[in-house]
């Protein structure tokens, strides 16, 4: 193989790999269902990449006891893989159960595969242990323009921030859209 | 190697090859005076020219971080594409014209800038993804460049990253990382194609962090975690040695080189054994699980086979011969006693310390056998440690902390002089350039 056959071999891997990235992206964007989530974002500054919004959803911290518990399994450990039944509702998704394997979830119900980043354990005035989980899904950033961050963090007249997901068969999710008062802010295109 | 480096290498080779005969003075003479000559050094033209190419790459670099935002997403992705393909335009060029360093700084860039390609296309699109993903893309690629442009500077950069992926999945996220291997196999067949050096001894210092990540690691099938993970260290350790008595019958010299790293590595963990806090660990259950004697039967057969295909590689004097076997036996026993028995108190860490100084005589024959000065030294390096190391554990505990002090002090004071004379001694008796 000649040198320059070498390169624009090497070339044309590396932008398959990237470009690899991006289909994965456009398979979750394209054929998965689209919920919204409402969210709390905080902090959007990242010091290599520029301005993103820190998103934090409901979904994201998950009650195992207590009244507020969640259905399903119980016992986690931090960086575990988790499947999350979630249910579609007009203000918001919310979470019925967490589960160790996906086929635990019951037909119907939209499946969401997250990563157990710690576990905060509290007493209960009655002297029990309340666990909740912290579940990180893939969806908790989201790049803006520079200077724009602050709009999304701190809203200006009771303006409220939710996120339109797609969630695929994999259990997948990717950011459809940022939604101020139910309006589009930032729209996801390939271009 | 660098210019300098291989001068210096054949100007010590030569000399051992005019003595053999098969040179004549002259001839040396004519050899290093012409490698002389050719040897690149950097001017002044050359060296600003280096320098603007280094200010324009910068202030186009800004010039785009600054103007980011303003920029949409088609172009974007077409700078990105450009940046990449000019790397390698770049570096196609500087090979056409014979400027070596100069491509091998474009191979450099090349890699640098597909990682910054991944975290852009990250941030364009939104990915959030498993972080040391990103990491592994990334070194895949830097594994990709350096087989295919032959290039050891990307192969090292390559080999950092993945020591990144791994340390985080396996560190960090108290992951096994099995894709690993694999990623090693391809790098180690790059190595050991193209001779890189530095490269072995990389993939050697990669392999030694990847089985220490396995400590980090809650294993389902091990329920006693402290004992369960002296017993698998033992049997890392046996097949590490191995693998070592493996790479020293390549005919390749930057495997032996990569071996060596290996070799520390053994040293190292056969050092943490002889701490009798270390040993005790292994409990008091006697252990008769099929899984650890499965372990024991797998490692122990690849530490067989590397020391058989050595002592057959080996030229050895029948007395050498049988200290090596001995060595290597109580080695053996010793692993199998710490994973299939268990066993209590300081005799254990005693046979270590044996072993340990038995290894360390081996090592320091080797460095007089084939006139390694720097053996020597590493040898006399390493007991110095176990002499701190023991002095602690046996002195600390037995005497007032006043009389530790004294004690320790007189002692070390007489042991470091008596091995500085063994090192000289030992030195003296290894031939330099001066004195043949």
């Amino acid at each position: 193989m000649s040198l320059w056959q070498k390169l624009t071999l090497l070339c044309v891997l590396q932008l398959l790999a990237l470009a690899a990235m991006v289909a994965d992206k456009q398979w979750t964007l394209q054929t998965g269902t689209a919920v919204i989530l409402p969210t709390l974002p905080v902090d959007p500054r990242s010091l290599f990449m520029g301005d993103y919004a820190r998103l934090n959803y409901a979904i994201n911290r998950l009650a195992l006891d207590g009244e507020q518990a969640l259905g399903g399994d119980k016992g986690f450990q931090p960086h575990d893989r988790v499947w999350v039944a979630i249910q579609p509702q007009p203000d918001g998704a919310k979470a019925l159960s967490v589960h160790h394997q996906r086929s635990a979830i019951p037909a119907g119900q939209l499946a969401l595969a997250g990563e157990v980043q710690h576990i905060d354990t509290r007493q209960a005035h009655n002297g029990a242990t309340l666990r909740t989980l912290q579940v990180r899904y893939g969806i908790e950033q989201y790049f803006v323009p520079e200077g724009t961050g602050r709009q999304i963090e701190q809203p200006q007249g009771g303006e409220k921030v939710s996120v339109r997901v797609a969630i695929d068969q994999r259990g997948k999710a990717g950011i459809l859209a940022l939604l101020l008062d139910g309006r589009e802010r930032y729209r996801e295109t390939l271009f | 190697m660098n210019d300098k480096a291989f001068g210096k290498r054949l100007a010590e080779e030569s000399k051992r090859w005019q003595q053999a005969g098969w040179l004549s003075t002259e001839g040396r003479q004519a050899i290093l005076a012409d490698v002389a000559t050719r040897q690149s050094r950097l001017g002044w033209p050359g060296g600003l020219a280096q320098m603007g190419a280094l200010l324009l790459g910068i202030g186009v670099l800004s010039w785009f971080a600054a103007n980011w935002d303003a920029i949409s997403k088609p172009g974007k992705l077409l700078v990105i594409f450009l940046a990449l393909s000019s790397s390698h335009a770049a570096y196609g060029v500087s090979m056409t014209r014979g400027l070596q360093k100069l491509a091998q700084g474009m191979v450099v860039l090349s890699v640098l800038l597909f990682g910054a390609a991944i975290m852009l296309i990250g941030q364009l699109y939104h990915i959030d993804a498993h972080f040391p993903d990103g990491i592994a893309l990334w070194a895949a690629g830097g594994l990709l460049t350096a087989a295919l442009l032959q290039s050891q500077p990307a192969m090292l950069i390559s080999l950092g990253l993945a020591a990144l992926w791994t340390g985080y999945e396996q560190f960090e996220y108290a992951q096994m990382n099995w894709l690993l291997p694999g990623y090693l196999l391809l790098a180690t067949l790059a190595v050991q194609r193209h001779g890189w050096a530095l490269a072995a001894r990389g993939c050697a210092a990669l392999l030694l962090l990847w089985l220490t990540g396995w400590h980090a690691q809650a294993w389902p099938l091990l329920d006693d975690a402290l004992q369960a993970h002296l017993r698998l260290f033992a049997l890392q350790l046996l097949a590490l040695a191995g693998t070592w008595a493996m790479t020293q019958t390549s005919r390749q010299p930057c495997m032996r080189t990569g071996g060596g790293t290996l070799l520390a590595g053994v040293l190292g963990g056969t050092f943490a054994l002889t701490f009798p806090d270390f040993v005790s660990a292994s409990g008091e259950q006697a252990v008769l699980d099929p899984l650890w004697f499965a372990g024991l039967l797998a490692s122990g057969s690849l530490y067989a086979l590397g020391m058989l295909a050595l002592a057959r590689r080996q030229t050895l004097s029948p007395l050498q011969r049988r200290s090596g076997l001995i060595l290597a036996t109580s080695f053996a026993v010793l692993v199998t006693c710490t994973v299939m028995f268990s066993y209590s108190g300081s005799w254990p860490a005693l046979l270590w310390n044996a072993v340990f100084l038995g290894m360390m005589g081996w090592m320091a024959d080797v460095g007089i056998r084939e006139g390694d000065r720097a053996i020597i030294n590493q040898v006399f390096g390493a007991l110095l440690c176990w002499l701190l190391a023991r002095y602690v554990d046996a002195f600390w505990t037995l005497m007032d902390r006043s009389l530790f002090f004294m004690g320790g002090g007189v002692l070390l004071l007489a042991a470091g002089g008596w091995m500085e004379r063994r090192r000289r001694s030992l030195l003296a008796r290894i031939p330099t350039e001066e004195q043949p």
